[in-house]
């Protein structure tokens, strides 16, 4: 990949893995960097990636990168856990789009991850497995569990509401 | 082989399944005829094996059956919902849908449900900071090794090139340091070019200003002004006639000095002045300072002629202002210089 190839990739994907990064993560700064680190990893690189498959090698840095950070964070999360039961249902759903959003998050991140690039980037399963590491059938199932349980949660609020 | 009751099972198991020889055959019969109390044996069902094509039990087999739906562990008709959303269903599948939700509203209903799981990306949300990641490319106009050799050598030559400057060129920026003692006089005596303008210049053998003559011209600056003219005269007519009864100019001997030594000539001259000027100003405030308890009046003038002086001589701008009055008369002053200020009210 050339230095031009590399600032094509610049333009033409940095949103989109921002995106995927700042919905996993919900932090603005935590994205931009993790968004740096992606593309300078791609840099140190760059002669030896294919410009072809560039968006999957970014999407690839950008959730390893992300999987790291969220297993780094649990762990801290264990010492100081907080009480999800009274701070539950205190937010207000305006839309289908936020609840749906609502939802995602309570998926196992594997699976939120896999639903994100499947909807977000239209990526195949095949696509998903080599980015994330995972076989078809592996990704197959984790997007089929992971709509069902979107389907259920959120006729489960439409009742609600 | 002779037949008897205990061995006509076997030769009559072979009858039954029709494998018998004739010989046997007939000597099984006349045994039967013998004792015809064992010949309804002859008639015995002999079909008891096992049927191969028998069928298992229906149940049985359906609970081995495994659906592709068990591999999501979901049920058939939601695995059947979402890969007709992900993926579509084939002919097989669209039936067995069908089989399971004959209802077409019921479906429609099921299938919005799963639409309503796709995530729509928010595109309003943009990375703002692309500059920082894009990167420029360097033409290769020179190579670098190209590059390193021509700096290397360059710093050979300005390296020689300095060598040769320091041991060729004379010495033109150093002073020169007056030596009497010469081994060759006589090459080096020559005439008297510009005995006139000689003449016209003072002789650098004027004295720095005293402490005495600083609080003097602090006093009068005029009168020191006239002074030093009424001295000039005498002075520069004694210089004209010392340099007149001198028959020949002496030229100097060049001294080389190094860069330390050139230094200190520079540095010294001014470092004496400075510290001259020091003490000399600060003789002069002690003694406006003692004049002012005694002679308000005496002592503003001492003071005016002081500033002058501090700024004639320092080349420092020593400012002063002066605050009057209704009548016009001097009430107090301000003096302000670089490291100093000072403000007095006159008595």
């Amino acid at each position: 990949m050339t230095v031009e190839e590399f600032n094509q990739a610049v333009n033409l994907y940095s949103d989109g893995v921002y995106r995927f990064v700042l919905k996993n993560i919900k932090d603005e700064d935590k994205a931009k960097d993790i968004i740096q680190d992606t593309y300078e990893k791609l840099w140190k690189k760059h002669a030896e990636v294919n410009f072809q498959k560039v968006k999957s090698y970014l999407f690839s840095a950008a959730y390893h990168t992300l999987i790291d950070l969220t297993r780094r964070e649990k762990k801290q999360a264990q010492w100081d856990e907080v009480d999800f039961k009274n701070h539950s249902h205190s937010e207000g759903y305006s839309d289908l789009n936020e609840v749906l959003h609502k939802a995602i998050e309570r998926l196992p991140e594997t699976q939120r991850m896999v639903v994100m690039m499947r909807d977000y980037e239209g990526y195949s399963y095949k696509e998903i497995g080599e980015i994330c590491g995972l076989n078809e059938a592996q990704v197959k199932v984790y997007i089929f569990r992971a709509r069902k349980f979107l389907k259920e949660y959120i006729g489960k609020i439409e009742v609600l509401v | 082989m002779m037949i008897n009751k205990s061995n006509y099972e076997a030769y009559l198991l072979d009858y039954l399944e029709g494998s018998i020889s004739t010989q046997d055959r007939e000597a099984l019969l006349l045994f039967f005829d013998l004792n015809p109390q064992l010949k309804s044996e002859l008639d015995t069902d002999i079909s008891l094996c096992l049927n191969p094509k028998a069928q298992l039990a229906d149940d049985f087999k359906e609970q081995l059956l495994k659906h592709e739906a068990d591999v999501y562990d979901l049920p058939v008709s939601d695995y059947l919902f979402i890969k007709k959303q992900e993926e579509g269903l084939s002919k097989t599948e669209q039936s067995e849908l069908l089989l399971i939700e004959p209802n077409k509203h019921k479906q429609e209903k099921i299938s919005l449900d799963y639409q309503k799981t796709i995530l729509r990306s928010d595109t309003t949300v943009l990375y703002d900071d692309k500059s920082k990641l894009r990167r420029f490319a360097l033409f290769p106009v020179f190579k670098q090794y190209v590059i390193r050799r021509s700096i290397a050598a360059a710093a050979i030559i300005a390296v020689f090139a300095s060598v040769w400057f320091i041991t060729e060129t004379p010495d033109i920026s150093t002073p020169q340091v007056a030596n009497t003692v010469t081994s060759h006089v006589d090459e080096l005596e020559k005439p008297i070019v510009a005995e006139s303008k000689i003449l016209e210049k003072p002789l650098p053998d004027e004295k720095q200003p005293s402490k005495d003559s600083l609080l003097k011209l602090a006093n009068d600056p005029m009168e020191l002004k006239k002074e030093s003219a009424a001295k000039q005269k005498p002075a520069s007519t004694k210089n004209a006639n010392y340099l007149a009864s001198i028959g020949h100019i002496k030229p100097l001997n060049n001294h080389k000095i190094n860069a330390y030594e050139h230094g200190l000539n520079v540095m010294m001259p001014q470092y004496m002045n400075n510290n001259l000027l020091r003490e000399e100003l600060a003789s002069i405030y002690r003694k406006i300072e003692v004049d002012e308890s005694s002679n308000p009046s005496i002592s503003f003038a001492l003071l005016e002629g002081g500033v002058k002086v501090m700024n004639f001589l320092s080349k420092e701008s020593v400012k002063m202002q002066k605050y009057y009055n209704d009548n016009g008369e001097v009430v107090g002053y301000k003096v302000k210089g670089e490291n100093l200020e000072l403000n007095r009210k006159v008595k």
